[in-house]
């Protein structure tokens, strides 16, 4: 996976995740905790785009591929509003991932 | 009459390979000339829809951290708006981004005049022209903060000021060659390099556009959760969601730029092809397939710029 590719994920996910927390009045508990998980994606895709490098060390090779099975498991629950616990005990996780991936740039 | 009947095509035949031998040999550019005018003017689009999208780039983050706030509710300060992390690029970088553009504009500009006229002051002005340029990128190359735009649009100047130095002596052969075959490794690993970027810039304008489609349906939803509805906001409200689902459905077209500078690309790999090739009829033809197919993205891409403008006013 390309940094490119990784931006382009991150916006996937970002606009997934929008789509969600439109389904929650602001203020609301679920609300909170989806607006908190959009700011921090949103900061790391900032930050990606800032510095444009390809990166192929295993230590990335390794987490874009975690990033991969997540986002798989995210698909499977993020059009339904009914399951949003399960997508925020996974959307913590890739934002997990998405750190460890950003603290890989120099 | 059977005789006179098989004649006629044959003399239009011979006619017409003759024209062909004639345009492949005795001048030789003059078979690059309409692919190469139509690259230069499909390439002027494109790099004009790049400098819009790099632009408008902090643009869009400033105004998303003003939406956040106002959505939030937070103070805003001038101090906040002043801060760096809230442009993508740096003043430098965009001026470098901007320069190696106006370079690469010029650089279609001499490949144009080397490959149509015959006038060899045309040809000065043109790489004078492109000579000042690289200059000017030259300068702002030392100011930019990333090495590989700085490996990308240094090793593109080199070659083309080059280029620029054959043609103000007057070697419009040497230097129509070296612009299209030694400047195509550094053409390509540029244009590159800027669709990476465009492509990282869309995906900032998509993320910040999808947070103003959630800032306007909550607006919406609030008003009527009020229990004394105002009609006159709830219409402002709804409105806001229009324009901003008719911007959404617009972000596609932003996209042109990107795919745009891939066109670029193939094309000018066709152009080293044909450069390097025996210069047949085949070679010819796939040459002018690449063109064009470059000329429909750009138009594309022209159309693109004109309906976000209209949209804009």
């Amino acid at each position: 996976m390309k940094q490119s590719d990784l931006i382009r994920i991150l916006g996937d996910i970002i606009t997934e995740v929008d789509v969600l927390r439109s389904e929650f009045t602001r203020g609301t508990e679920t609300r909170n905790q989806l607006d908190d998980i959009r700011d921090d994606l949103d900061g790391f895709q900032k930050r990606l785009v800032r510095i444009l490098i390809d990166l192929n060390t295993p230590e990335f090779s390794e987490a874009a591929n975690s990033l991969t099975a997540i986002n798989k498991e995210l698909k499977q629950t993020i059009d339904d509003v009914g399951k949003v616990a399960d997508t925020l005990n996974t959307l913590v996780k890739l934002v997990g991932v998405i750190q460890r991936i950003v603290e890989l740039i120099p | 009459m059977k005789q006179h009947a098989l004649s006629l095509p044959f003399y239009r035949r011979a006619f017409v390979m003759l024209t062909l031998i004639f345009l492949m040999t005795a001048c030789a550019p003059a078979a690059y000339r309409e692919p190469i005018t139509r690259y230069q003017q499909a390439s002027t689009v494109v790099i004009e829809g790049a400098r819009t999208t790099y632009g408008s780039a902090n643009k869009g983050e400033r105004d998303a951290e003003i939406d956040h706030r106002l959505a939030r509710q937070e103070r805003i300060t001038l101090r906040d708006l002043n801060s760096e992390d809230l442009r993508l690029l740096g003043p430098d970088d965009i001026a470098a981004r901007m320069k190696a553009l106006d370079a690469l504009a010029k650089h279609g500009e001499l490949l144009l005049t080397l490959a149509s006229s015959d006038a060899p002051q045309k040809a000065k002005d043109a790489a004078n022209s492109l000579d000042d340029a690289i200059i000017s990128l030259n300068s702002a190359i030392g100011n930019t903060s990333s090495d590989g735009f700085k490996e990308a649009a240094g090793g593109f100047a080199t070659i083309a000021g080059e280029v620029a130095q054959l043609a103000l002596e007057e070697k419009i052969t040497a230097a129509l060659d070296k612009s299209i075959v030694a400047s195509g490794d550094q053409v390509k690993s540029l244009l590159r390099l800027l669709r990476i970027e465009i492509g990282a810039l869309y995906e900032r304008r998509r993320a910040n556009l999808s947070n103003d489609r959630v800032a306007a349906v909550d607006e919406y939803n609030e008003l009527i959760a009020q229990p004394n509805k105002n009609t006159a906001n709830l219409v402002k409200a709804a409105a806001r969601i229009k324009a901003v689902e008719d911007a959404w459905d617009n972000l596609p077209l932003l996209l042109g730029a990107g795919p745009g500078l891939d066109a670029m690309t193939q094309a000018h790999q066709e152009l080293l092809d044909y450069a390097k090739s025996q210069k047949s009829p085949q070679d010819l033809a796939d040459l002018i397939e690449a063109v064009d197919a470059f000329v429909t993205r750009a138009k594309v891409i022209a159309d693109a710029i004109q309906t976000l403008r209209d949209a804009q006013e």
